[in-house]
């Protein structure tokens, strides 16, 4: 669903990334670390079209993005780290505009839906200002679902929820994935990637360093890994011997 | 730890000069710079470099040294009036001005309250210099007296800069001590008589100077010169005379004995508003929260409106149908959520009330003149307000992160952008023109009844072969295009050059600060309106060949042909238009963001 192949993306003299292929099939979720300025918010960018790629080629659900953008983009949905909403549009207005840009025929009933389901309900008619952080990164997720996308790009979905909303949008996570669609999560908790994701791409210096399960990721590192998730990005990024 | 505060300031400043020099890498950026500095340097810089005198009317420099008495007496009284108002009416000010994330730093660090409120008055002072500095340069006559008029001006207005700080550091303490505020209410009684007296003793004076009508601006001035002030005038003006008198001096010299005084002030108040015990910190917060909530959403209703308020909506907006029409419906709810045909509605009834209520009421021909127009003035200024609006490409910018995922055409998404300003801008060119046409409608109705002798227009649409009312009305039909036409392609140069130079063209809260963003618009408005003077040729180039043609082939103008002429000078505006939105589509689909917005990889 998700395919990315040979993805550079150069910035002056800086590499922000440097040759990432990345595949993710219907109903997988792929977690994608690493540490600070390694690449992976530009590679969701880039995936996501917000900003081209020096090279290498991105399709969604057999489009591409560079020569189909309008078809593949239907197909996807992104939310990114940072919440930034329309300050003068309401929530329930956000989720407005967003059904007419897909065209989601059952638009205001599945507005609605979600708006209920993400615990927004009694907030439809509130303005971003008047949302906690938690409470628009909610809102950025309703948006991102309501056209029942193919693929899914969550970057640092979790920041600002509550320990409850955290485990409710684990299960939206898990479910959204369930029912077909590719997922690809970038996060530094790396225990939230360790209990979702059924595969991990590490990202050093725009390069994947490593990319598969947890046994596969294990079984690649040199002396052989052992541990969690946490220990073997440790490892990877050479800062095993942190206490 | 002040110092390291101020020093925070200063490398923010720097960080943002920095930020533009790093654009100029780019050619574009660099010629834009290169092309506003000579621009710049070559029609303001250099005149005003050379002598002060260069903006002044011809003649002005004879009469200068005679006016100076005068205009020192006139600033003397608007001084009086502005010092003492503040006293009678606060306003509701903060009693210091500062930023969310400055009160946060201040208040927690381990600072005494003295140089919180010092950082708090040192923050104005750049303003104050900047202010001084500019009118220095603008009237000072030559180097030397630019730099004397400068050393007059920095302590008058750091003198008022300071009492307006003082003025509202009490306002914040008037509220905690019942003391304070029987003081207060004490001066300004004391500054209402004060008030009261001065323009008891000016009113006759100024009464006496208009019945004299000088003809002329020389004999004006003379007048002025010659006129004896009456003696109270003159002795209630002294403080203000005194306060004012350091711009004013002569020489060197003579500007130190007249700044004495007036930093001596300052210094007081100066020491007054550092030992005041006001809390102004919840007031300032309060400023600051709805400071940085108006600069993020401006034109926005406010959070807090009714319930029936915020779900108003522009037009009904079905999850079916073309998508750009999202982005229309989107950009319209930034300015107003109030229904369009429901705006458009009570603007034409006004419109016609304020036509027919001129016409039933015996009204001066002048009242029927102004009326149309401040109409056409409106419309014919309406194509310039897709700049005002904000609702288009340049606010889209910063939300790049979710624009970008959208899936629409960039032919279909620009056009989108496109049309909301020029769509704003044409329904404000049309509440002109049928403010223009109530006007002339007062005028029909005015005549009609007996009350007006001559309607204005009249003779003009007689000559053109139509009756006082079908002349206007078919100067708006035929206007109606050239407004829809000028405020398409204004609002797609502006798109257009939004894609070409986003760094200078967006407009978000943190992109339009400081002295960057200042030196940024010097160079954008002129070259903006350069631009639509540019866009504007063909149009008036075709009408004006058709209208020459009919001319010579001896067929005589009609107003009939008004609709015809209208379409012939839109035509060009559409088509520029058009090659605008699609230069700006490709811009769109190609854009990378990376450096000059999203501001990674710098």
């Amino acid at each position: 669903m998700i395919e990315i192949d040979g993805l550079f993306k150069r910035f002056g003299t800086l590499q922000a990334v440097d040759g990432v292929s990345l595949h993710v099939g219907r109903g997988e979720i792929l977690g994608l670390v690493g540490p600070n300025g390694a690449g992976k918010t530009t590679t969701l960018r880039c995936v996501s079209g917000i900003i081209p790629p020096s090279a290498g080629a991105v399709r969604i659900g057999g489009f591409d993005l560079h020569a189909q953008p309008v078809e593949a983009k239907r197909r996807l949905a992104f939310v990114p780290d940072e919440p930034r909403l329309f300050d003068y549009l309401t929530a329930r207005d956000h989720l407005r505009i967003t059904a007419r840009l897909y065209g989601v025929a059952d638009g205001a009933e599945r507005a609605e839906r979600l708006l209920d389901e993400l615990e927004l309900g009694l907030r439809k008619d509130a303005f971003p200002s008047e949302l906690s952080r938690g409470m628009k990164q909610k809102l950025m997720v309703a948006m991102a679902l309501l056209h029942r996308p193919e693929a899914l790009l969550l970057d640092e979905p979790l920041t600002g929820l509550d320990p409850a909303a955290m485990r409710r949008m684990k299960d939206r996570i898990r479910n959204t994935a369930a029912s077909g669609v590719a997922v690809i999560l970038s996060s530094h908790m790396l225990h939230l990637v360790e209990e979702l994701c059924r595969r991990v791409a590490i990202l050093v210096g725009g390069r994947k360093a490593l990319d598969g399960t947890l046994d596969e990721i294990r079984g690649a590192l040199p002396a052989g890994g052992r541990g969690d998730l946490e220990a073997i990005f440790l490892k990877t990024i050479g800062e095993d011997d942190v206490s | 730890m002040i110092g390291v505060i101020i020093r925070l300031q200063a490398m923010t400043l720097r960080g943002r000069v920095v930020r533009s020099l790093r654009l100029l890498r780019q050619p574009k950026y660099l010629i834009g710079s290169l092309a506003a500095a000579a621009w710049l340097l070559l029609w303001v810089g250099r005149p005003m470099l050379r002598s002060g005198v260069e903006f002044e009317p011809p003649g002005f420099e004879m009469v200068r040294d005679e006016m100076r008495p005068v205009v020192q007496m006139v600033t003397a009284l608007v001084t009086s009036f502005a010092l003492v108002l503040p006293w009678l009416w606060p306003w509701g000010r903060p009693g210091l001005r500062l930023r969310e994330a400055e009160l946060t730093l201040l208040l927690q660090a381990p600072l005494t309250r003295r140089q919180v409120i010092g950082y708090g008055l040192l923050k104005s002072a750049p303003g104050t210099v900047l202010t001084a500095l500019i009118l220095a340069l603008v009237l000072g006559d030559g180097l030397r007296g630019q730099i004397v008029l400068l050393a007059g001006l920095l302590p008058l207005f750091a003198f008022w800069s300071l009492h307006s700080k003082w003025r509202a550091m009490l306002s914040v303490r008037e509220r905690e001590s019942p003391a304070v505020r029987r003081c207060l209410w004490l001066v300004a009684g004391a500054g209402a008589v004060f008030l009261l007296a001065l323009a008891g003793a000016a009113l006759p004076f100024v009464r006496s100077i208009v019945a004299s009508t000088p003809p002329d601006f020389g004999s004006l001035v003379h007048d002025l010169s010659a006129r004896a002030w009456p003696p109270l005038l003159r002795t209630l003006l002294l403080p203000g005379w005194l306060l004012t008198a350091a711009p004013f001096a002569r020489g060197p010299a003579e500007t130190a004995l007249a700044g004495l005084p007036l930093v001596l002030l300052a210094g007081l108040q100066l020491e007054l508003v550092l030992r005041s015990r006001a809390r102004f910190e919840e007031r300032a917060l309060e400023w600051a929260r709805r400071t940085e909530a108006r600069e993020s959403a401006p034109r926005r209703r406010a959070p807090g409106g009714s319930r029936l308020m915020r779900r108003w909506q522009v037009f009904g907006l079905a999850s079916a149908g073309r998508p750009e029409v999202a982005v229309l419906w989107k950009n319209l709810m930034r300015v107003s959520r109030l229904p369009l045909l429901r705006g458009a509605g009570a603007t034409a009834a006004l419109c016609l009330g304020l036509g027919v209520i001129a016409g039933l009421l015996p009204a001066h021909t002048l009242v029927y003149t102004l009326l149309a127009v401040a109409g056409l003035v409106t419309a014919g200024a309406a194509p310039l307000f897709t700049a005002t609006w904000n609702n288009d490409l340049r606010t889209e910018l910063a939300h790049l992160e979710l624009v970008r995922t959208w899936p629409l055409p960039a032919a279909r998404l620009v056009l989108a952008e496109v049309a909301s300003p020029a769509l704003l801008s044409f329904l404000l060119g049309l509440a002109g023109l049928g403010l223009a046409l109530g006007g002339c409608l007062g005028a029909v109705l005015a005549a009609a009844r007996g009350t007006l002798a001559n309607v204005p227009l009249a003779p003009a649409g007689s000559a053109m072969g139509v009756g006082a009312l079908g002349f206007p009305l078919l100067v708006l039909v035929g206007a109606v295009p050239l407004l829809a036409g000028a405020s398409f392609a204004m609002s797609a140069l502006q798109n257009l050059a939004t894609l070409f130079i986003p760094a200078w063209m967006i407009r978000a809260p943190d992109a339009n600060k400081g002295i960057a963003a200042f030196g940024r618009n010097l160079i954008v408005a002129p070259a903006m309106f350069l631009g639509f003077v540019l866009v504007l040729v063909p149009g008036a180039v075709l009408l004006g060949l058709a209208l020459l043609v009919q001319r010579f082939a001896g067929v005589a103008w009609s107003a009939w042909e008004f609709p015809l002429w209208g379409l012939l000078g839109a035509a060009p505006l559409f088509a520029t238009g058009g090659v605008l939105v699609v230069l700006a589509s490709r811009l769109w689909a190609h854009l990378d963001p990376s450096a000059e917005l999203l501001e990674i990889g710098r």
